[in-house]
């Protein structure tokens, strides 16, 4: 009997270490960069015909929400969202077709392909398939709910944004490329790109070039 | 399936109250996917639980069950992106994925042992419900999937006695077969299993 108790102790105490090894929940060397994606979202019947020549705004907007937990935005990723955008958009069109437009006589950043024509606000828009608008929401945390972003109002035109389509919470960095093939005022975007999970670290240049590469990679129907 | 665990529950007191020689383990389980549940993770994975309880009918049979909880996980990077289609417009998510697997099989189990000394081999088979639970992390979102699928099990093993009123090792190979259900493919998991057990 008291050797079936000992038995009976010892197996609850493999039983006990058994449970608390298997209710460890694994993932616990997620890194932040883990968290990152990249998403995009497209209206098919807006590319069945695909541009051959585009115009990007050469800024990067911030939308706010109304709750007052943005951070302000200062330029700081500008240069690799503008740039590695505009290398993208080169790579689909062509040097040939593809216009930057800037509301500011100097233009900065320097664009990185010095052979793309640059539009002032004082020159006429030439006439282009579709604008490509940048922005950047970010937040002090992650919000759960959809953040309706408002119209921003451009130079030569004003665009919305849509309700984001399966993103449902905006993380504490993301930016965003619209992309309109209908150019009359107010209208959604026909392809909206998500790159998502950007913080105030010094990775995140290389993880913005690497989220809009992979944005234009997953989108073949662009051109 | 729980029925299935109260039918087992009442299986085990019905055994614990009787005089049969009965056998009893619990072990860890090392697992690792086939097939298409090797495409959703594919590596070996060490968090595994199972517990048998078996009563001989004969010097050479027995009838039992077991339970168990297979948590299985990979990370994965550099995977396609994942399509998804709402209210008419398109859209691709890539990112690290997380892939999560719990398989928590309830089955009805009958052994055959050798004669053969002290060690006693056997081979088994088991028969009755899985509950599978998938979950597909990317960034802050999930994708997640469970369903209830048939599961078989064959198995081969050997209880190893140890010398302490019976008690031993227990060392068992096995395969658990989860038919597609739901949304959900099948699923084929190849167990290598050790525990503690004792007959008797």
């Amino acid at each position: 009997m008291k050797n079936m108790k000992k038995l009976a102790l010892r197996f609850v105490m493999v039983l006990a270490l058994a449970v608390v090894f298997t209710s460890c929940y694994p993932g616990d060397d997620v890194s932040v960069n883990d968290l990152d994606t990249t998403s995009t979202f497209y209206k098919i019947s807006d590319f069945t015909t695909p541009p051959k020549s585009v115009i990007i705004y050469w800024d990067v907007a911030q939308l706010k929400g109304e709750d007052g937990d943005d951070i302000d935005y200062k330029g700081d990723i500008d240069d690799e969202v503008l740039n590695t955008t505009l290398d993208n958009l080169v790579a689909l069109y062509g040097v040939d077709q593809v216009y930057i437009f800037s509301n500011n006589d100097q233009v900065f950043p320097v664009p990185s392909n010095p052979n793309v024509r640059v539009i002032k606000r004082n020159e006429q828009v030439p006439p282009v398939d579709a604008a490509v608008v940048p922005s950047i929401v970010l937040r002090e945390k992650t919000s759960v709910g959809i953040i309706y972003p408002p119209c921003l109002p451009g130079y030569w035109y004003w665009y919305c944004y849509p309700p984001v389509v399966g993103v449902n919470s905006y993380g504490v960095g993301t930016v965003i490329l619209a992309m309109h093939t209908n150019l009359q005022s107010g209208s959604e975007p026909s392809w909206t790109a998500f790159m998502r999970g950007l913080l105030s670290s010094s990775s995140n240049g290389s993880r913005t070039v690497s989220g809009i590469n992979k944005a234009f990679d997953q989108s073949p129907y662009l051109n | 399936m729980k029925k299935i665990f109260i039918t087992i529950i009442l299986f085990i007191g019905l055994a614990v109250n009787s005089n049969a020689q009965s056998f009893w383990a619990l072990n860890w389980d090392i697992t690792m996917g086939t097939g298409e549940t090797s495409d959703f993770i594919g590596n070996v994975n060490f968090r595994g639980l199972s517990f048998d309880g078996r009563v001989f009918v004969n010097d050479n049979i027995s009838v039992g069950g077991q339970i168990g909880w297979k948590t299985m996980y990979e990370k994965l990077t550099d995977l396609p992106p994942i399509e998804i289609e709402e209210d008419g417009i398109s859209g691709d998510i890539s990112g690290t994925q997380m892939h999560y697997l719990n398989v928590f099989p309830a089955l009805i189990t009958s052994h055959y042992y050798f004669d053969s000394g002290n060690v006693k081999p056997y081979i088994g088979l088991g028969l009755g419900g899985v509950w599978i639970e998938q979950k597909n992390e990317i960034g802050l979102r999930s994708f997640y999937d469970d369903s209830y699928a048939f599961g078989v099990q064959p198995e081969i093993g050997a209880f190893i006695p140890i010398g302490l009123n019976s008690s031993g090792i227990n060392l068992a190979a096995k395969y658990l077969f989860g038919t597609s259900a739901g949304d959900l493919d099948s699923i084929g998991i190849f167990t290598f299993s050790i525990g503690f057990a004792f007959m008797n």
